[in-house]
Formats: structure tokens, sequence, C-alpha cells
């Protein structure tokens, strides 16, 4: 037996400790590299994909991010193989290996992982690259495809990159090794369970920090967003550390002290061993709760910012397709007719359409008791009060009733308070008028063209008799046009907007189903790259919880064996361990969900909506997506340890 | 009355190529209630065989076991599980205390998952421990207290939840001499004050010198008995006498673990 064989034979061995980390890092070269053959790919560098500098930024930082999680992810893992590999590493050095032996031996097994490792993740990128650029080029809108390709400059920097990662950390915890003296290496894996203890200031600050967090979270607002966002980092982080490290001790407490609950059956088995159970692995609970929570986060953020984007682009053009046409039955912008029959033949049929007949009010000048404001040279619309609340019904919004003889200004405010009481002074039809003012309504019920941003309401009366000092060519009409299945009309739309003359374009708005496309693409394309970072993190979190179960299998499998001894039932045993590794799994997602939930509560604070029903959709996802993985590690665990047991 | 009845219990270890090996043939116990009985052979005469079989963790190729008229290997898994729980006490040679528990808690795990009441457990408990000078020791932990000690909490687990038949394997293996005495005095208390029985597979002739009445198996058959007198002490010479007379290799009791 050589040195490289032992080395090899002691991967087989520790295999089943060995596969979740394995799958995990295999993952993440994969991505790794089908991202940077993507970046690297002929196509892109030459420039002949025109669309990719769109996704190019999103992906290098993709990269990065990769890279520095896969060094902590490999760092974490290798210690934590090394930690209970050490009466294995003891009983080397009994038999007179030395140190720079057993470091040699570190070496070897990390080497073979590694390549072995990036050899499998590097396969199956070039395998499922073409897949991954034939979904970017539908999401791109490209025609043609992204042929297949394996740059050799992906290859080398997956390559060469990770396995200077791996062998690099190898290096680091190799040197760590080998300190200890040989009595404490065998004693390792028998050492007792000591008391559960736990700081009182401690579990103090782990309550301040997070009662802080959620408390800045919540009344964080977008001023205050830079302010808060560092402290509510930190104080989240240090709070979510001392939450698994101390406070789970005080709870267990709790519970032990309630011998009502404490001594009912499998609950005393069941709560001691959490106690244990936690402590141990409070570090990775802690990193798992912080990685759900941002994995969470981050697709919540994107799902919200996407539902409210549409929300403000619905809000700030209530039409499909809205424009202006000067005199009261002209057609010079468009036909019309024309309009339904094009809009219909193509499958959008109008399903609403608005009409306002306006007066043009130029040169004027706002002059409340605080403020007194000039618009020369910018126009403004007169509607009346029907008009006015025909259009508001259709959107929903609460109708106004004008003072008689005075007007209301209209105008999108976004919750500021405009113009108070006052009056508005212009020119109509050339002629100077002074109208009373009563103040402002915070809405927009059209689209915004060149002379609506500022609309005045007034009463139909005053109207009428405003309006009859105006001739019938010289009035500005506003048309609005709702289309069935706007959201993928944008090439009708755009089939009609080539029947407007140029010089009417800004008197219409077309514009919002192409830039509904647009947002659409971006959504899609940041969902769909972050999703394989989100995916990464989720099976990495997945792989530690599931990594430590099974390094304490055998301790679990001889406990349990003493159990069933003393009669124990199957059942008994599998309810035990079903919770303890249930609530292992799930604890950490319930405080990422949490966590999450607060992030998302500010998020809807500073984008002014709220959005709860999508972020529990992502939450939904997630949760079903760690009870498929609880599912696979429990039957898995079972498994072992019933087999275990009966041996 | 009898509390185990052993009928021509075998078991035939077989492997794959068709190598069986014999491990028990044909051997018949009766154990009354109240009595004390210990099991002495050499190595490989098959003892802990025997003991699986009796503490129905392991099955038997032939014969039958009746512990308090039921047969327990014509019940099923979850039942068998169960009749271990209510019926059996266990005292090993490693004590299998959790380390996750305290010692009061180890001590009341059997009653615990009964569904007991904690106050019913409690009244149970504090005599049981005052007998077993372990009351101090009640809330320590399983790695703060001595070999005797432990081994005394896990002979009051066996033996809170009155069980009809105590098994003891080795018990006295991981002690040393003194803690061993005690051990074994508790045992005896227990046999006596409370009417348990006692059924116990030894190598040491100190230990098997508290029995009334000793059963020496060899390459699995049954061997020879004897019963003790009044004198311990002579019983012990006894017992030394036979185990002449048995021969074979009884040094593979473990060395004391700390």
């Amino acid at each position: 037996m050589t040195f490289r064989s032992l080395a090899l034979s002691n991967i087989r061995g520790n295999w089943r400790s060995y596969s979740a980390f394995f799958l995990s890092s295999v993952f993440s070269v994969m991505i790794f590299y089908i991202y940077a053959a993507f970046l690297a790919h002929p196509d892109v560098v030459s420039g002949h994909i025109m669309a990719a500098g769109k996704i190019e930024k999103g992906m290098k930082f993709c990269e990065y991010i990769i890279v520095i999680f896969s060094f902590l992810f490999v760092l974490y893992s290798n210690s934590a193989f090394l930690k209970t590999r050490q009466q294995e590493f003891g009983l080397f050095s009994l038999f007179g290996m030395t140190k720079s032996q057993l470091r040699k031996l570190v070496i070897y097994e990390n080497a073979a992982i590694a390549v072995l490792a990036i050899a499998v993740g590097i396969g199956l990128g070039m395998l499922f690259s073409k897949l991954f650029f034939m979904a970017l080029a539908v999401l791109l809108n490209m025609n043609e495809t992204i042929p297949f390709a394996a740059p050799l400059q992906a290859i080398g920097l997956t390559a060469g990159g990770f396995f200077a990662l791996f062998m690099l950390i190898s290096a680091w915890t190799a040197l760590r090794i080998g300190r200890t003296v040989i009595i404490d290496l065998l004693k390792a894996g028998r050492k007792p369970k000591g008391r559960l203890v736990f700081s009182p200031w401690l579990v103090v600050v782990a309550v301040v920090c997070l009662a802080v967090a959620y408390g800045l979270a919540l009344v964080m607002t977008s001023d205050t967003f830079i302010l808060f966002a560092l402290p509510i980092l930190i104080t989240v982080v240090i709070g979510t550390y001392f939450l698994f490290t101390q406070l789970s001790i005080v709870l267990l407490r709790f519970i032990q002290k309630r011998s009502s609950v404490y001594y009912k059956r499998t609950n005393m088995i069941i709560f001691a061993q959490l106690g244990y159970k936690i402590k141990d692995n409070a570090r990775i609970l802690f990193i798992v709760s912080i990685l759900s929570a941002v994995v969470m986060t981050a697709l919540g953020t994107v799902y919200i910012m996407q539902i409210g984007s549409k929300k403000s682009m619905l809000e700030n053009s209530p039409y499909t397709i809205a424009y202006m046409e000067k005199g009261l039955e002209s057609q010079e912008v468009i036909n019309r007719k024309e309009l339904k029959r094009i809009a219909a033949q193509d499958g959008f049929p109008v399903i609403r359409e608005a009409k306002a007949v306006g007066i043009e009010i130029a040169d004027f000048k706002v002059k409340t008791e605080q403020e007194q404001m000039d618009y020369k040279g910018t126009r403004s619309i007169i509607i009346s009060a029907t008009d006015y609340n025909k259009l508001a019904k259709a959107l929903g919004k609460s109708p106004i009733q004008p003072e008689s003889g005075k007007v209301t200004l209209v105008k999108q405010t976004h919750g500021r308070p405009g113009f108070g009481e006052g009056s508005v002074r212009g020119l109509i039809n050339g002629k100077e008028i002074d109208l009373a003012l009563t103040g402002t309504v915070d809405a927009r019920v059209m689209n915004w063209f060149d002379s609506n941003y500022y609309t005045f309401v007034m009463d139909d009366f005053a109207y009428t008799k405003l309006r009859s000092s105006v001739p019938d060519e010289k009035l500005s009409v506003m048309y609005g046009f709702e289309l069935s299945n706007w959201e993928h009309s944008s090439g009708t739309v755009e089939k009609l907007r080539d029947l407007v003359p140029e010089k009417f374009m800004d008197k219409m708005d077309f514009r919002r189903a192409s830039i509904y496309d647009q947002m659409r693409e971006q959504v899609s394309l940041t969902l769909f790259i972050g999703m394989f970072i989100s995916l990464l993190f989720f099976i990495a979190s997945g792989s530690m919880i599931y990594f430590k179960l099974f390094t304490e299998l055998q301790d679990d499998q001889a406990q349990f064996k003493a159990l069933t001894r003393i009669g124990m039932t199957k059942g008994e045993i599998r309810k035990i361990a079903v919770t303890q590794i249930g609530i292992i799994f799930y604890v950490p997602v319930i405080v990422g969900i949490l966590h999450a939930l607060f992030a998302m509560k500010a998020l809807d604070n500073l984008m002014e909506s709220s959005n709860w029903i999508y972020s529990f959709v992502v939450i939904g996802i997630y949760i079903a997506m760690q009870t498929i993985y609880f599912l696979v590690a429990c039957s898995s665990y079972m498994k072992s340890m019933l087999r275990g047991a009966a041996a | 009355m009898s509390v185990l009845h052993a009928k021509g219990l075998g078991k035939i270890y077989s492997t794959k190529g068709n190598v069986s090996y014999k491990a028990l043939e044909d051997i018949e116990l009766q154990v009354e209630a109240g009595e004390f009985v210990g099991v002495m052979g050499p190595s490989g005469s098959g003892k802990t065989t025997l003991l699986n079989l009796l503490s129905t963790i392991d099955r038997p190729t032939s014969g039958e076991i009746e512990i308090n008229g039921i047969n327990p290997y014509k019940l099923t898994d979850k039942k068998l599980a169960l009749f271990r729980r209510l019926e059996l006490g266990f005292v090993f040679q490693d004590f299998n205390l959790l380390d996750t528990l305290s010692i009061k808690e180890n001590i009341i795990l059997p009653l615990v998952l009964e569904g007991i009441s904690p106050k019913a457990i409690q009244q149970k408990l504090v005599p049981l421990a005052e007998l077993l000078q372990i009351t101090a020791i009640l809330d320590k932990r399983t790695y703060e207290v001595s070999g005797g000690q432990k081994q005394r909490a896990a002979i009051a687990r066996a033996i809170i939840h009155q069980p009809s038949l105590l098994l003891a394997d080795e018990l006295t293996g991981n002690l040393d001499s003194k803690s061993a005495k005690d051990v074994m005095d508790s045992l005896k208390d227990m046999n006596e004050r409370f009417k348990a029985t006692v059924l116990m597979v030894t190598h040491d002739p100190f230990s098997a010198s508290y029995c009334q009445r000793i059963v020496f198996i060899k390459d699995g058959k049954f061997f020879s008995e004897i019963r003790r007198g009044a004198n311990r002490q002579a019983f012990f010479q006894q017992i030394l006498d036979a185990l002449s007379v048995l021969g074979g290799n009884f040094d593979d009791v473990p060395f004391a673990r700390s």
C-alpha cells in the first residue's frame, strides 16, 4: 500500500461524510464554469451577442460571490472533517506516522477530492452549458441561438482557480493538525458532553441586538436607509449568533423546568439531546440562518421590485395607448376607428376607453399664502368635474366635487402636500383669466402628455361657461385606450405608433407595453442568474447540516442501541430522531424567514408599497425545498440509524 | 412460581458460506421469583448469547422462553419493545447511561417513557435513591460521577419500574474492587428488600459469590450447577473449585476503563 492509496482509501471510507461536501463543491464548480463559459464565449467576447452586455456585469458579480462563498464553505467543511477524524489521526501518530506525513496525507486527500470535484463540476458544466445558453437566448429575445462552446480560458480559470482554492485551504488546515498531544487526539471522540452553560450578559446582548435590528428595520425609511443599513446588518449577525449559542439554552432550561412538559414520554430525551445538538451545531445553524435570510431577502427583493415597478407603471400610464388631439372632433394624431380595428385584428381588443375634453391654459401662475410659482412657457388644461370623475371611476379612484367657480389641482405629489388655497392666473385662448384654487388632489387619471402634468378640475357649470369662450378646434381632447392582454401587446402598439405623424410625439404615450417588456426581461435575467446563486447557498447550507448529522451518527447509534435494549420501540426512536432532525433543519429556516420578513417589511417601507403576499410566495417555495431536503436527510439518517442499532 | 423458563434453548449462527456455529445448545434454565441466579462460563462458552436471548434482543434458533408466562418471541416488534420496557430491567458492563441526561433523568427514564406523572415518579425515586446511596449525585451528570456510582444509577434505572426480571451483564467488569463490592451489595439489597429476581452473567468469582445459585455453561452446553449455603466465603471457595474443574480461559474480562 503506497501513501497515495492510503489517502484514496481514506476518502472511500469516509465517503458518507464526504458526499454532501463533494456534491456542494461540484455544484459550485459547475455554476462557476457555466458563467465563466458564457463570459469567455467567443461570440460574447467578439461582441457578436449584443445583448450580453446587459448581463455581463451581473454574472461577473456572481462569480465573485461564488468564489468567496466557496472559500468559506470549503474552509469550514475541511476543519469540520479534521475534527471528526482526530481519533483516526491519533491512531496514525501512535503507529509512528510523523507530523509531516500526516499533513501530506491530508493534502493528498484534499487534492484527490479537489481534482474529482473540479473534473465532475466542469464536466457537468459543459453538459448543461448549452441548456443555459438556450435559456439565456430565450430570455434575451435573441433570434439566433448561442452555439455550444467550451472556451479553454473558462476551463483554465475554473480548474486553476478552484484547485488553488482547495489547496490553499488544505495547506492551511494541514498546518493546524499535529500540534496536539496524541492522547488528546485519541480521546477526542470520547470527550464527555459538558454541562450546558450560558452567560446572562450574552443573552441580554442577543435580545438587545435582535430587538434593535428589528426595530430599526421597522422604522427605516428611504431617508434613513444609509444611516441604518449597516447597524442593522451588524446587530442581526451578532444577535443571531448569540441566539443560537446562548438564547437557545435559556429556552431549553425553561422547558426543562416545566416538569409537566419535560417529563412526558420521549420529550425528556428529545429536549436533553437537543440542547447539545444546538450547542454543537450553533455555528452552522447561525451560518445557515444568515444564508437563508440572504437568499430569501434577495429573491423577495427582486420579486417585489418587479411587482412594484409594474404597479408604478400602471400608476403613471393608466392606459396602454393614450394621446391628445387638438380640436373637438379632430383625428389628426390617429384615426380612432383604425386604431380599434388594428388592435382587435391583432388580438388585443380595446376593453376600456376614456375621453376628456380640456381647455388649455398657458403661462399660468399659482399663488398661495405660502408660495408663488410662475410656470412661464408651460401649458396645462382644465377639465370638467364630470369628465374627471368618469376617469377617476374607471381607475377606482375617489371622485371630487370642486366648489362652484373654483378649480382643484390634480397632480401626483407622492404623498407630499401640494398647493393649498390660492389662485391660478393664466392665458386661455389668449385672454388673461383668474381662477380661485381650492387645493391639490394627489392622483393621476390619465397618461402624461406635454400639457396635462398639471390638470385643473372645474365644476360643470363654470366649465361650460368657460368652454363657450373657446372655439371647438382649440380644445384639447385626451383619449385613452386600454387593450386586453396588454402585457404582450408591444408589437401591435409599435405598429400603431408608426401611424402617428412625427410632430405629435409629445402629445402621446404609447410606451407602457414596451417598457414592460424591457422590465420583464431585466427581471427574468436577474432572477435567472441569481437563482443559481440562491440554489448554491441552499444546497451548501443543507449539506452542512447533513454533514453534521452524519458525523454524529455513530454516537447517536450507540445511544439508540442502548435505548432499544431498555425497551424503546422503533416508533419512539423514530419520533425522537425525526423531531431532532426537524428542529435542526427548520430552526435556521424559521430564523431566516423572520429576518427576511423584517427585511421585506423594511423594503416595503422604502418602496412605500405593501407586497406581503409575494413575500409569502418566496418563503413558501423556500420552505417547500427545505422540506424535500429534510425528508431525504431524514430517511437516509433513519436507515443508517436503524441498521446500526440493529447490529 | 417461576419467572423465567427456558426450554431447550439453542442458537446457531450461520453465515452465507454454509458455515454454521453452534453458540448454544439445549439449555434448560428456570428462575423462581425472588431468586438471585448467576451464569458463569469461560470465554466463548455462550454466556453473552444466552443473555441476549433472555433479554429478547436476539432470537433463538430452537427452543422456547417464557417470562412470566409469556413467550416474548411471539410478540410483534413493537409489543416486544414494550415488553422489555415493562417486564425486564437491564444493567450493562458499560453502564449505558445517556450522557445528555442527568443521573436522575437517566434513572426515571423508564417511568417517563410510560407517561407516569412527575409526582408519582418522584415518589418512586426518593426511597430507591436513598437505598442505593445516590441521592447526593442525582442532579450530577454522568461524567461527574464515579464508575460505581454510575453502575448503582444503572441498577436504579433497571429496577425503578419493578420489572419481573433484572438481567445483569458483567456489571462489575468495569469497576475496581471497592466499587464492585458496593455495587454487589446494592444488588443484593435490591434482591432482598424488593424481592427483585436477578439473573447475572459474570466472570468474577467474587461477584458470583453473592448469588444463591450458579449455573455453569461450557461450549454452549449446560455444565453444572451449585447452590449457596449460609456462608458466602465458603461459597466463594466452592465457585473457585467449580471453575478449576470447568477449565478454560477466564481472562477475557476487559481492563477497567475510567
